[in-house]
């Protein structure tokens, strides 16, 4: 099995890469992605160095903030790249092949940036050892690890097929299914929380299921018009698969966005009142602008740059989307007595904006080299061969 | 200083600690309660606390909240001091991914400074707000070379220097963990020695000695109910006890020194005098008449009202006093009630009213909502 120029970029096109960044022939993107890897980074730093006391603003009162909302939006897109592989290889094949290894690679490099992101709200992540000395089954995250593990080397194991042209059923069911185990685990960490009603739900690993599908959809989106566009290839042909399921997940999105909300509204527990509270945002923002409005910028035009631009859209505010979820819950304290504000409020710091910066910054320039170095390229290669 | 048969009450928790003490761990249960109608708001605990776990900003193992209770126009404010409850089936532990959290044999919920990995899925799984995340701030900003910042907080009998955010205890999630560094060399929590008004009782509520040599002393008897029992699915069931309701009663032989509550005891303390009604399965929660030969045999036990008052099944159904809950296995009798015995324990007068003088409250005529066991 190759590795460079198959799975990963030859070593004389990372150079003439280098070499073009220096020259200035790089591209806006690549400078721009490069640039926010760098602060990004240099937040990163800031906070193993410097500590949370200095640079993150989560509290006792809101214990998660936008470092751990950032990990769930990218893990979720991970999946959801995974889940349009999947639909895509099984009900698109011809349409979907040129894109195939691109989407498979995001997938995998969200789940990595989503980790970034993650590390860095730890207090400790340097005893993550402790996961296999001294596991807790009982435990959602000790699960989600597990499954986070395996998805990984999955979703690994699935490229490595694409790229060898070797492309294996098994593997990619194997990878569907481990990413709906993994990220319904995900959700159940969440859901699974008692103490926090604006959490606590069955409905909470479904909807992390096909919040990632829409999510999913919407970046798998602006990939495939990108290489539409790059390759001058037919758009109605190859963008018509993307079109329709991320009208599904459109559609998903606002079926269990609704009952999530309306059975929140109807709950009598003790601060289930945070769903009232935040009404006005689910409803104006979180089905409105998150999904009414993208739905109709579909309707409006199915041409690639118009639907880079729908993807970006979803892909933004399912960002703020994401943090609301994550923050919401902590919007009411849980002991509620003269000294507890009656509505906490939260602002990410500086830093843990930038984290998110990092983050998507990593996603956009592994995937511009790689783009590239032509490693996308290599299958179809061998296959004129 | 509150008094208790001529001896200080923290002399009589020492006394019980130390008995505690010499029991295997797995035999002892600590537990606190706290009378809400004693503390005063001082923070005097708060402080103490501070100074004992040298606890950064924005970190109380032990704050006191104040609550505003009844409805208007009848409205109050109560000082709530709010330690780890120290749950019987907490919802922080099963969270935590590394077991770094857990809950020993003694009934106290621990965190392993040396394992934690700051994740603080446990602070958000506690429902009460109990735990919190030291992020590493200190008291003099970024000049932390003051001594009393970083020196070693000693808690579970180990040092933790607050050095760096590398260094634990910064990072990781931290609690009210009852002093068990100085409850394990003998010595009573902080915020109990340093309660000016005498509202906190610490001690063992598995110490079974304690209850022959201390029954005649008074104390303040409290009743245990979560705030959020109904999501947290007894978590506020045995140790920590967080008063919500106080009243007079006696320490009697089911429970330990100094005031400390036994939780399922508490009924035991305030039987009524047709408590032989009260013997049938499943009736205590009600009001249960008990017909007698002649009509002024018939008398009242209003469950509902210890119900109320915090009393338990257990409470009353005991060796010494009702063994059995079976109709007709103790014969109650006024000259018993007279003598001390029965629910003379507790109706005497000086805990609960005395038989003399209140017949009614016991023979009354039957209410519409009353079961009747005959």
């Amino acid at each position: 099995m190759r590795l460079f120029g198959v799975l990963i970029p030859e070593k004389e096109q990372l150079v003439a890469t280098a070499s073009d960044v220096v020259k200035g022939k790089a591209g806006l993107t690549l400078y721009v992605s490069l640039f926010g890897l760098a602060i990004g980074f240099y937040a990163i730093a800031a906070i193993f160095i410097k500590g949370h006391a200095h640079t993150i603003n989560t509290s006792n009162l809101v214990p998660w903030g936008m470092q751990i909302s950032t990990y769930i939006y990218f893990a979720l897109l991970s999946t959801g790249c995974t889940f349009v592989n999947f639909f895509g290889h099984v009900f698109f094949e011809k349409q979907y092949r040129p894109f195939a290894s691109r989407i498979i690679f995001v997938g995998i490099i969200t789940a990595v940036a989503a980790f970034f992101s993650l590390a860095t709200e730890m207090g400790h992540i340097e005893r993550m050892y402790y996961f296999l000395l001294s596991p807790n089954p009982k435990s959602p995250m000790f699960w989600m690890a597990i499954w986070y593990t395996c998805y990984v080397i999955a979703i690994t194991w699935e490229y490595i097929n694409i790229q060898n042209n070797r492309h294996s059923n098994r593997v990619m069911w194997g990878a569907f299914f481990i990413a709906i185990f993994t990220h319904s685990t995900l959700g159940s960490l969440l859901g699974s929380v008692s103490s926090r009603v604006y959490y606590y739900s069955a409905l909470m690993p479904i909807y992390f299921l096909f919040i990632a599908f829409l999510t999913g959809c919407s970046l798998t989106t602006i990939i495939a018009a990108l290489t539409v566009k790059q390759k001058n290839l037919d758009e109605n042909y190859h963008l018509h698969p993307f079109v329709t399921l991320l009208k599904v997940g459109l559609g998903l999105a606002l079926l269990i966005t609704f009952w999530r909300t309306m059975i929140g509204l109807s709950a009598h527990l003790e601060g289930s009142e945070v769903f009232s509270l935040t009404l006005i945002n689910s409803v104006l923002f979180g089905i409105v602008v998150v999904i009414m409005i993208p739905y109709f910028l579909l309707k409006m035009g199915k041409s690639a740059n118009w639907l880079i631009f729908v993807g970006l859209f979803i892909m933004g505010t399912q960002l703020k989307a994401r943090n609301d979820l994550v923050v919401g819950a902590f919007k009411i304290p849980l002991f509620r007595v003269y000294d507890m504000p009656e509505v906490v409020h939260y602002t990410p710091s500086i830093y843990e904006n930038l984290v998110v910066v990092a983050s998507a910054s990593l996603v956009m320039v592994l995937y511009i080299i790689f783009e590239r170095s032509g490693v996308f390229e290599a299958r179809n290669i061998k296959e004129d061969h | 200083m509150e008094q208790f048969d001529g001896k200080d009450i923290l002399e009589i928790m020492h006394a019980d600690l130390q008995r505690a003490l010499k029991k295997p761990r797995k035999e002892r249960r600590w537990a606190m309660a706290i009378d809400l109608k004693k503390c005063i708001g001082c923070h005097a605990c708060t402080t103490g606390c501070m100074s004992e776990n040298l606890t950064p900003p924005e970190i109380h193992y032990r704050p006191v909240k104040e609550e505003e209770i009844g409805e208007f126009p009848n409205t109050g404010i109560r000082f709530l001091p709010r330690p780890c409850f120290q749950c019987d089936s907490p919802t922080c532990t099963p969270v935590c991914p590394v077991t770094a959290t857990y809950k020993r044999d003694d009934g106290l919920v621990v965190i392993d400074y040396k394992r934690c990995i700051g994740c603080r899925y446990c602070i958000v799984a506690c429902p009460y707000g109990a735990r919190s995340a030291d992020s590493g701030h200190y008291y003099t900003g970024d000049f932390h070379d003051k001594t009393y910042e970083v020196e070693n907080s000693g808690e579970y009998g180990e040092t933790f220097k607050r050095k760096s955010h590398w260094h634990s205890p910064i990072g990781n999630a931290r609690k009210c963990h009852f002093c068990i560094h100085r409850v394990e060399k003998g010595e009573l929590t902080r915020c109990t020695t340093t309660c000016l008004g005498s509202a906190t009782y610490f001690g063992d509520i598995n110490d079974p000695a304690c209850a022959d040599n201390k029954a005649d002393i008074k104390a303040e008897r409290f009743s245990i109910q979560g705030r959020d029992g109904n999501k947290a699915d007894g978590v506020l069931h045995t140790l920590a006890l967080m008063a919500r309701r106080s009243r007079q009663a006696s320490l009697q032989k089911n429970c330990c020194g100094g005031g400390i509550m036994r939780l399922k005891s508490i009924w035991l303390l305030a039987a009524l005098p047709v408590l032989l009604c009260g013997i049938a399965y499943g009736a205590a929660m009600q009001d249960i008449i008990y017909k007698g030969d002649k009509a002024t045999d018939e008398a009242i036990f209003h469950g509902d009202k210890h119900l109320k008052r915090g009393f338990t099944c257990n409470d009353c159904h005991n060796r010494e006093m009702f063994p059995k809950k079976e109709k007709g296995a103790t014969v109650i009798t006024m000259k018993a009630i007279q003598q001390g015995k029965l629910c003379g324990k507790c109706h005497n007068g000086k805990i609960a009213f005395g038989i003399d003088h209140h017949c009614d409250r016991c023979h009354p005529r039957k209410g519409p909502d009353t079961l009747i066991y005959d």
